[in-house]
């Protein structure tokens, strides 16, 4: 790993277009400004991970027409419309939503 | 992302409730093309994906992979399950998806099947899939205020004896949703 020793208000670069500054020191904490191409997206190292397994925990093998799931009649604020939701080209225009 | 609210620089954005689209009839099992160009957070070759419900557990809907891998999530609308959801997300993830406010928007929270005997389901609120309604492109994004919401939010848990169906508003605080 490349260790750096930065002082407050200095960055470095990583290659051409990504920028991380130091902006604060404060005890045992510091505080980062990341300057990088809007498509390069940015997470705490902790959230990033925990959605990375949540996802691998969630993805499944195709049930086919066989799902095994629970019928949660219960679960369901919105009470189930006879013609279900999907996202169409156009809304359906209620205002609130629900 | 919220067209009420301009000016802030992390907008506050309900994109949930998300109102129920179009009435067309006779198309109760409707499957809906999905495209989410950047793939999921470490799924990152999954990129197109089908949405259909699941009529029989609504109301859990499944998006299934299309493109080789047999695979598939089930997810949910927040507002099936919960009272209020407001999330904010990144500018740059509203401009990509063209997404100017929460009608605009179809967010999927990702469950996850941990026991099915008894049951353990978690859902996934830090990190939903916000899709444009319109083009049908969509982002698993990381809200950023995400250490409001749980990247396991416990839905069903009937290992304590209970039944453990826990539904309503997500977590206190933040504006009401829409």
């Amino acid at each position: 790993m490349l260790i750096l020793s930065r002082r407050e208000g200095e960055s470095i670069m990583i290659g051409d277009d990504i920028e991380v500054v130091v902006t604060r020191i404060d005890h045992d904490s510091v505080r980062l400004g990341v300057n990088a191409p809007r498509k390069l997206a940015v997470f705490r190292n902790e959230i990033y991970r925990k959605i990375q397994e949540s996802n691998m925990a969630s993805v499944r093998e195709a049930s086919g027409a066989g799902p095994v799931l629970p019928a949660l009649p219960a679960l369901a604020l919105r009470p189930k419309p006879s013609v279900l939701p999907h996202p169409a080209p156009h809304s359906g225009g209620d205002p609130n939503g629900r | 992302m919220d067209a009420a609210a301009p000016s802030t620089p992390q907008p506050v954005a309900p994109p949930s409730p998300v109102p129920v689209a179009h009435e067309t009839a006779a198309h109760a099992s409707a499957k809906t093309r999905i495209r989410l160009p950047f793939g999921l957070i470490g799924l990152r070759h999954l990129t197109c994906f089908e949405l259909e419900p699941i009529t029989e557990s609504w109301p859990f809907q499944r998006l299934r992979a299309l493109e080789g891998a047999n695979v598939e999530m089930v997810v949910l609308e927040p507002n099936t399950f919960l009272e209020s959801y407001p999330i904010r997300i990144r500018d740059e993830d509203a401009e990509d998806l063209g997404i100017a406010d929460g009608e605009s928007a179809l967010v999927l929270n990702i469950v996850a099947f941990h026991q099915m005997s008894p049951l353990f389901v978690t859902v996934n609120l830090a990190g939903p899939i916000v899709v444009n309604r319109v083009t049908g492109v969509g982002k698993q994004v990381i809200v950023t205020h995400s250490e409001r919401y749980s990247v396991a939010h416990v839905l069903m848990d009937a290992r304590q004896g209970d039944s453990g169906v826990a539904p309503g508003s997500a977590e206190p605080g933040g504006t009401q949703g829409a």
